[in-house]
């Protein structure tokens, strides 16, 4: 009986120590989709992008992550990797933002890894990554689970995009504003960080095996050096007041502690 | 194995139990039930106290520390009171 109860209790406390769940989030350049699949599509079973690259990275380093979301693509992968993400081949972010708040509740991520805007052809203006970030602000102010999001600054087209040079710089400026109101956000410069090279490119829009590796590279890289915080700490702020009374916010997560500013709201700040 | 789970599920009440009967916030003060907030002055607050502003625009910085039920509270503009529950 005794063994039974620390086999029981052994359970538990592996069912305590969860997994990271990461859920890679944008359009086809997370899915894995590009202009040749238009004629010959490749099974989704084959599709991978970054992710599988990053999985093996995160595996390596010893990380227990869970890719989450309601889409199955690369599962016929070699080696095999988690092929859940919420990767919409062709969408805006507009697109993405209707639908953002019911992808954290079905899938309840802990990081979002986010590279959108390819396909805003029409705009320079972030608001559409905006109204994505307010949803799952939303979802953490509704259900108290505090999301890490890394926002990339997406890549180039082969022949250089001016439209995405403007883009990304103001989607830049608008991460660092809601950073200093306290959104825990991770700025990831996918552009020039990837250091994609002409032949990195499977076509004008989309990175080949090659360059999806270098992106992987990239989000890991991100990861790493930002997997630790404190959940506690980060939800605090916007557990007293909405995000917009935030004047200004630091967190020092080694320590646990967060210090803020905040103008009362007129229904008060209750404790 | 059923009666495993039967001494697994009441162990957990037990584990659960110990420890349940401290005061969450031993060092809170007893004191007025309003206050008035002073400028640059730091206030202790608790689980269920209440800042109300005084005036159109009022500010306060916090601090707050992991796993500790107050925080610490300064007025740096405006005027608000303190409402203890």
């Amino acid at each position: 009986m005794l063994k039974n109860l620390l086999l029981m209790f052994s359970l538990l406390t592996f069912a305590a120590e969860a997994s990271i769940r990461i859920m890679p989030l944008g359009d086809s350049i997370t899915y894995g989709d590009s202009y040749a699949d238009r004629d010959n599509p490749r099974p989704a079973g084959l599709r991978h992008a970054y992710r599988n690259h990053l999985w093996y990275k995160l595996k390596g380093a010893g990380m227990d992550v869970d890719f989450v979301g309601s889409v199955i693509a690369g599962q016929d992968v070699q080696p095999p990797f988690d092929p859940d993400n919420e990767g919409h081949p062709g969408w805006t972010s507009y697109d993405i933002a209707e639908q953002a708040y019911s992808y954290m509740i079905n899938s309840g991520p802990d990081m979002v890894l986010l590279h959108i805007g390819t396909n805003d052809r029409t705009t320079t203006d972030p608001e559409g990554v905006a109204a994505i970030l307010n949803e799952i602000d939303q979802y953490e102010s509704d259900s108290g689970h505090h999301v890490r999001v890394f926002v990339a600054l997406i890549i180039d087209r082969l022949a250089h995009d001016g439209r995405i040079e403007i883009f990304n710089r103001r989607l830049k400026a608008m991460l660092e504003e809601r950073i200093m109101e306290g959104d825990d956000i991770v700025i990831v410069d996918m552009y020039h960080g990837a250091g994609l090279t002409p032949s990195d490119y499977a076509d004008n829009t989309h990175p080949n095996d090659v360059g999806y590796e270098k992106m992987a590279r990239v989000w890991f890289n991100a990861i790493m050096q930002n997997k630790n915080y404190n959940s506690d700490i980060r939800a605090f702020p916007t557990s007293l007041v909405p995000r917009e009374n935030i004047i200004s916010v630091s967190y020092d997560d080694v320590n646990g502690v967060v210090r803020f500013m905040v103008e009362i709201p007129d229904n008060g700040i209750q404790f | 194995m059923r009666y495993a789970l039967i001494l697994l599920i009441s162990s957990f009440f037990v584990f659960a139990g110990c420890g349940g009967g401290e005061d969450s916030s031993p060092n809170r003060p007893s004191g007025p039930a309003e206050e008035v907030m002073s400028l640059d002055k730091t206030y202790t607050l608790y689980p269920g106290d209440k800042i109300i502003k005084l005036t159109n625009s009022a500010e306060v910085s916090i601090v707050h520390v992991a796993g500790h039920d107050e925080s610490d509270v300064r007025l740096v503009a405006g005027k608000a009171k303190i409402i203890r529950q």
